[in-house]
């Protein structure tokens, strides 16, 4: 494993969130490279530090006190922050829309944020990819619906995402569909189609036309590497799509020719 | 799922209360903590795990199984988040400008990984809690969530409703962040 797809997994491992597999392979990276064992050692001295110094506070007895009384079903107001009784909002619907703008924000922040010089949406855009990509294979299964057969995996994408994705077999030229899965690019699910190059996986990412960060109209012919994977980006018919693999930048642009060429 | 607009009569609220009593009542602790962090009041955060509390007696019947700490604590984090929104009037109580300006920073995280900095790290410990209370809510919150809390990314990206991906770039953030900050106040 080299340095910066351990870098990447240096978090995850150290919270218990991989699978045994590669978390082996991080510890075995982490024994061979001083950086990155400073790294988790410096996350295992934040966490010590946390738990031997941050107070952690216990709710008061008048807190408990107060939960015990009956709950009134009418009459006085029990709590000054009560929602009026006589109109229950459905705390579903309540949480849903807080919870919604909350997760939309997370998302789509940037868009509101200073349209300042900042890396902006595109490299936002190629770090969710990266991320997503890296935990996909750091999974013990990236895939959702194992196919190669594309009358299957397209069908099975139909109302998990905004858009279907094409599903093209590229098996001719040594790219095998195996699969698909559902994944998340900001706060939207798309579909991800899944191909193998020899030992590589090539995650095909379908996106919606108004992504942010997309790059619009003309596709940039190369590759571009990020944390040592290439993406690709392709118009293929009228969806946009990223592959991100851990493939050469050249293999990668011919798989993505190949795609653009085959629709 | 909207919960049914039948009054409840005395009984049924009764069984009610007793059922959350029994689901809440073991991690009152953890929802008064994750509050009072949030919040920075001791009055406040009783008032909202009181009202947490109400809200989660009254919507009892969408508890469907699973882990009741997970659920208990997104009632909190939400009656917190209607808190906010109504003392300040804003739509955005988290402090998502502040996670966007440090997403958009990004440099190259090197604030010192020496072996000095390990061994200072438990001299100075407690200046910890104050850097802590000083992160921006967005990130003080699933720091929170993880190290305090021990929830798993997958429980975490449930209870904020982000993507994973999303809780794993953000606790990363809020660790750089904080070691940032601790590297600062060695400096000054």
């Amino acid at each position: 494993m080299d340095c910066r797809t351990a870098s990447m997994l240096l978090q995850p491992c150290f919270d218990g969130e991989l699978d045994e597999g590669t978390a082996a392979s991080v510890r075995a990276h982490i024994a061979a490279c001083a950086d990155c064992a400073r790294e988790m050692a410096a996350l295992q001295a934040l966490r010590d530090a946390m738990k031997r110094s941050v107070p952690r506070y216990t709710a008061p007895q008048s807190l408990r006190d107060r939960l015990k009384q009956p709950i009134p079903s009418a009459g006085p107001a029990a709590a000054p922050l009560r929602p009026a009784r006589r109109f229950p909002p459905p705390w579903l619907a309540i949480a849903a829309s807080l919870l919604l703008a909350a997760s939309l924000g997370a998302g789509l922040a940037w868009r509101w944020g200073p349209a300042g010089p900042a890396p902006a949406a595109s490299e936002l855009l190629l770090h969710d990819l990266v991320s997503s990509h890296l935990r996909a294979v750091a999974a013990s299964s990236s895939v959702d619906v194992l196919s190669s057969d594309r009358h299957t995996v397209r069908p099975w994408f139909a109302g998990k995402v905004e858009v279907a994705p094409p599903a093209i077999d590229l098996s001719a030229q040594g790219f095998e569909l195996v699969g698909g899965r559902v994944d998340y690019v900001g706060a939207r699910r798309v579909a991800v189609l899944v191909y193998k190059h020899g030992q590589h996986v090539i995650d095909l990412f379908v996106l919606p036309e108004d992504t942010p960060g997309m790059t619009g109209g003309e596709a940039t012919a190369g590759a571009v590497m990020r944390q040592g994977l290439s993406l690709v980006h392709r118009r293929v018919g009228d969806v946009q799509a990223w592959a991100v693999s851990d493939l050469d930048s050249k293999e990668l642009a011919a798989f993505g020719d190949a795609l653009a060429g085959a629709h | 799922m909207i919960p049914s607009s039948r009054s409840d009569g005395p009984n049924a609220t009764d069984d009610k209360v007793s059922r959350i009593e029994a689901l809440v009542l073991p991690h009152l602790d953890a929802a008064y903590n994750l509050v009072r962090w949030l919040a920075h009041s001791e009055q406040d955060a009783a008032d909202i795990v009181h009202e947490a509390f109400l809200r989660a007696v009254r919507y009892a019947d969408s508890f469907q199984g699973g882990n009741a700490r997970a659920w208990w604590l997104a009632i909190v984090r939400s009656t917190y988040l209607t808190w906010v929104s109504k003392a300040t009037g804003s739509r955005a109580p988290l402090s998502l400008e502040e996670v966007t300006k440090a997403g958009d920073e990004d440099q190259p995280a090197d604030p010192g990984r020496s072996p000095e900095e390990l061994a200072h790290w438990s001299q100075c410990a407690d200046m910890l809690a104050e850097l802590l209370a000083a992160l921006p809510t967005g990130f003080r919150e699933i720091i929170l969530l993880r190290e305090m809390e021990e929830l798993s990314y997958r429980e975490i990206a449930d209870l904020l409703q982000v993507p994973v991906g999303t809780v794993m770039s953000r606790l990363a953030r809020a660790r750089e962040m904080l070691r940032r900050a601790w590297a600062e106040r060695r400096a000054g």
